[in-house]
């Protein structure tokens, strides 16, 4: 590289404005503000002391991803840019000896022409492959990861119809890391149903309860068993049926004693009624008819029936409450619960005919979920569940094998590989294999492997597969190029170029 | 619709277990926790053998197992051959060829004497005997390593830190053998032998924290474009590290009464390097300059084969993980580096070029350590 200044084409000096933004040290003074950005958010954003969440990821309440897409870094970029290509134009000569400075920096403009796109373009997510008997589910569709993917899904169920309202709410605006208020706007309205954010907890632990503020009228009993030392409650709500010791107990509170007289159930069966105003009763109904009839009183236990040893003693069955307008909705727990803890979003539904609010789990793969329904006065239920955007694959992927390869004589991993056919909705099929560093193509998403199962490395119950696009792809591998032929020409070829142009002049 | 529970006395709710698993995805799929227990006798254990020969300081390990845990649990197809057993057993007493640090280091010092003393050609040229020479054992102790750890033919021993530094130091040193070859000036094997010496002593003295055992490959890394992106990197790395040890020469040799300023290519210099057709600090510059340019384009070319690697293995090309953000802020410098000698005054292009390598060999040291060490990366086993 020959250390000569080049002297500018366009006679700048007449052009502070033009001198000004073209000017090298613009150019350099961006860089190192670049640099210094990418530096601080590198360690601060990614850096976690005493397990705790990285600072700046805390105070800015973004992953680390969100913390690159902050506006100070696009700008700061997009000035860089263009300073880079206004120094191009008006400073360096276009000749054979300065061809290296145009390519790299052409190259730069086409690669950062590219990352534009893709940042903007970019969807990543992932998509289960579960065992369900002998065989693998197909799969046709994937869930969005990242916040940009978080969803509600909303699904309303007027009454007396079959008609189904299903939405799939975007939820830009909330929280990451802040437990929040959440969203201060309806989120979804449809059927004469709104429905409304109301918090947000990045970590806690959902438990379903039942509370007896529901807006529907909707009765229920909590019963305590207990056969010896073991005592269990739960909540029968009307038309609910639990198994208590292999009998069906269900709750009918529109059946009169009568009514139980004339019932066959053709089994042993243990029926609670009540009436309005009236007595709660429990039926004992044999395989013939009924065996014996209880009053249900809170505090004093009604005893069923003694077991032989060992099980032992008397199973006793006790009324605890009478809960008028139950419904079951999802509490922050105080205790851990099955599920490991993550984000929760509160959410209200209202209508004419009252409303009611329930917290969510975060359900990385809705088609699993358990939904959580809530019954308004009207009859109308609206199921919800709080999870990732589901994207549809342009073919169904059909896994009929999980095989772990390990190095010979050890249980370390080589490989981990899905295999099966790939089925095109026009019915062809065809084989793949997705394995470490061998990606899938299906139309504009790529599927590579992901998470394996741990528990059953070798006989695997499922395998996530890790789905991305990848636009603007063809342009940052075409501008990377033509920055290092730049870096290449300028560095090698330049020298010799420069003093075949000097004898030349 | 209908609730329907179903309950037992012996457990209310049936909780599904979360059975979490490998990670393999772009957010940690490294695979870890696949290790194998006592029991395997793998060839991890095997490759181990040496080692704890060594440490028991007695007959094979192969042995001691056999007696302690029956006979015929070595497999014959794990067994060793006793060629290899021989060659594990010397590589592990040559500390893994780490003890070449004394032969990079007296290098160091013949080179180093060659420059005060320029006139007498001894100096230089028993240096780059010896320089040689420690560079051709120290590729042969890399050779043994590839062959030990049973890897395919086109995974040389680049992968984890011990390999990484090890590697960085041969490529280094053969790198600058060839620029001595081209270019006869001397900075370049002096820059290898110092960085070789320093590098082959952090692995002679902390191989557990380097993580000096030999391994299998692990599964996401084994691809033929690990040689090209980690070799690529590597090499820049090591060009970084020798532009420092340039540079810092450079300083020093500025910071003698009565040398600043003078580093152009018409200044003269002291009178160190007389018998020169340029100056000590136009010499050094130049030569820095050369490294430099190698730094940015090897560091750019590796950056990118790492993109191309991700895109195809992880499913994106960028993803801003801590390695990928420091290997470009160390690109970034560098573009500044060549960049700013256009536009500082002649005089000072030297110091620019010393001063900016100095803090580009930081941000390289940063990725090597703190980013190893401190920072999750999805390139941890890096
Ligand atoms: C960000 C990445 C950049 C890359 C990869 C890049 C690459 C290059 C290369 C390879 C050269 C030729 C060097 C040589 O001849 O030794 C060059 C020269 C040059 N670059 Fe850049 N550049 C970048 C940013 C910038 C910026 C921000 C400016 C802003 C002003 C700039 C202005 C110049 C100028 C004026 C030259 C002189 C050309 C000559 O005299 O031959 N560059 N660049």
């Amino acid at each position: 590289m020959s250390d000569r200044a080049v002297p500018s084409r366009v006679a700048l000096r007449q052009r502070p404005l033009l001198r000004g933004l073209s000017s090298p040290w613009v150019g350099l003074g961006l860089l190192g503000a670049i640099v210094v950005y990418l530096s601080v958010v590198s360690i601060g954003g990614s850096a976690s002391w005493d397990g705790q969440l990285p600072p700046l990821q805390r105070w800015l309440d973004r992953d680390e991803a969100g913390l690159y897409a902050l506006w100070p870094h696009w700008l700061l970029w997009a000035a860089l840019l263009g300073n880079l290509a206004l120094a191009t134009v008006v400073r360096i000569p276009l000749r054979a000896s300065t061809l290296g400075a145009w390519l790299a920096h052409a190259g730069v403009l086409v690669l950062a022409g590219g990352s534009a796109l893709y940042v903007s373009g970019h969807v990543h997510g992932d998509t289960l492959v579960d065992r369900v008997g002998e065989a693998f589910a197909p799969v046709g569709s994937f869930y969005q990861a990242g916040p940009a993917g978080r969803v509600l899904v909303v699904t309303v169920v007027p009454p007396d119809t079959d008609a189904v309202d299903l939405a799939e709410v975007p939820l830009p605006g909330l929280p990451l890391h802040r437990a929040g208020a959440g969203l201060d706007r309806p989120v979804a309205a449809g059927g004469g149903v709104s429905v409304r954010v109301t918090g947000y907890r990045p970590v806690a632990s959902v438990v379903r309860a039942w509370r007896d503020d529901g807006p529907a009228d909707r009765p229920a009993v909590e019963l305590e068993a207990a056969l010896g030392p073991r005592i269990e409650r739960f909540i029968l709500p009307a038309d609910g049926r639990v198994s208590l010791l292999g009998v069906p107990l269900a709750y009918r509170p529109d059946l009169s004693a009568e009514g139980v007289e004339a019932l066959s159930t053709g089994e042993e069966t243990l029926l609670v009624t009540s009436s309005p105003g009236g007595p709660i009763e429990l039926h004992w109904l044999g395989g013939q008819g009924p065996r014996g009839r209880f009053r249900l009183l809170a505090d004093t236990p009604v005893e069923l029936f003694r077991l032989p040893e060992p099980d032992g003693g008397p199973l006793r069955l006790t009324l605890r409450r009478v809960l008028r307008r139950a419904h079951r909705v999802g509490v922050l727990g105080e205790a851990p619960t099955d599920a490991p803890p993550g984000p929760a979003l509160a959410v209200e539904v209202r209508s004419d005919a009252g409303g009611a609010e329930t917290w969510l789990p975060l359900e990385p793969f809705g088609h699993l979920a358990e939904p959580a329904g809530v019954t308004l006065g009207d009859g109308m239920r609206v199921w919800l569940a709080f999870t990732r955007r589901r994207l549809a694959l342009p073919a169904e992927l059909h896994v009929h094998r999980l095989t772990r390869h390990t190095y010979p004589g050890t249980v370390i991993a080589r490989d981990y590989r899905s295999a099966g056919e790939v089925v095109w909705p026009d019915g062809r099929a065809e084989p793949f294999t997705i394995g470490l560093n061998e990606p899938l193509t299906l139309g504009d998403w790529q599927l590579s492997q992901g998470r394996w199962d741990a528990e059953n490395p070798d006989d695997p119950a499922y395998t996530i597969l890790a789905v991305t696009n990848r636009p603007g792809l063809g342009l940052v591998w075409t501008g990377a190029g033509l920055i290092l032929l730049g870096l290449m020409w300028a560095f090698y070829l330049k020298p010799r170029l420069r003093r075949r142009e000097e004898d030349q002049s | 619709m209908v609730a329907v529970v179903v309950l037992s006395l012996t457990g209310l709710a049936a909780g599904q277990s979360a059975s979490g698993g490998p990670d393999l995805s772009p957010l940690g799929r490294l695979g870890v926790g696949h290790g194998g227990g006592v029991r395997v006798l793998d060839r991890h254990v095997r490759t181990r053998l040496g080692a704890m020969d060594q440490l028991a300081g007695s007959s094979s390990t192969a042995a001691w197992l056999g007696r302690h845990l029956g006979a015929g649990v070595l497999a014959s197809s794990v067994q060793p051959s006793p060629w290899r057993a021989r060659a594990e057993r010397a590589y592990h007493r040559l500390h893994r060829f780490t003890v070449l640090w004394v032969g990079y280091a007296v290098a160091s010092a013949l080179l180093g004497a060659s420059l005060a003393w320029p006139r007498r050609r001894l100096w230089r040229r028993s240096g780059l005997a010896v320089f040689a020479v420690a560079t051709g054992a120290l590729a042969a102790g890399s050779a043994i390593r590839w062959w030990l750890s049973d890897r395919p033919w086109y995974l040389p021993p680049m992968t984890g830190q011990f390999e990484s530094v090890t590697a960085a130091a041969l490529l280094g040193a053969l790198a600058a053998g060839v620029l001595e070859w081209v270019s006869r000036r001397g900075w370049y094997a002096l820059a290898a032998s110092v960085f070789a010496t320093v590098a082959l002593l952090c692995g002679f003295t902390l191989p557990r924290a380097m993580g000096a055992d030999i391994r299998p490959v692990q599964g996401i890394l084994n691809n033929w474009i690990l040689p090209l992106h980690v070799g690529v990197i590597i090499l820049g790395y090591a060009m970084v590290a020798m532009g420092l040890v340039i540079s810092l020469a450079y300083l020093v040799a500025l910071a003698r009464p009565g040398v600043r300023g003078r580093s152009g290519p018409r200044a003269s210099g002291p009178d160190l390097c007389a018998d020169r057709p340029e100056g000590l600090l136009a010499g050094l510059d130049r030569s820095n300059l050369v490294v430099a340019q190698l730094a940015t384009l090897l560091i750019g070319a590796g950056t990118l084969l790492g993109a191309v690697w991700a895109d195809y293995s992880w499913g994106r090309w960028w993803g801003f993980d801590p390695k990928e953000t420091w290997a470009l802020i160390t690109f970034l410098v560098y573009v500044a580096i060549v960049h700013g000698r256009f536009w500082v005054r002649p005089s000072r292009r030297g110091l620019w070029t010393a001063g900016l390598t100095v803090a580009g060999a930081a941000g390289v040291l940063f990725n090597w350590v703190v980013v190893k060490y401190l920072l999750p990366s999805l390139h941890g086993y890096a």
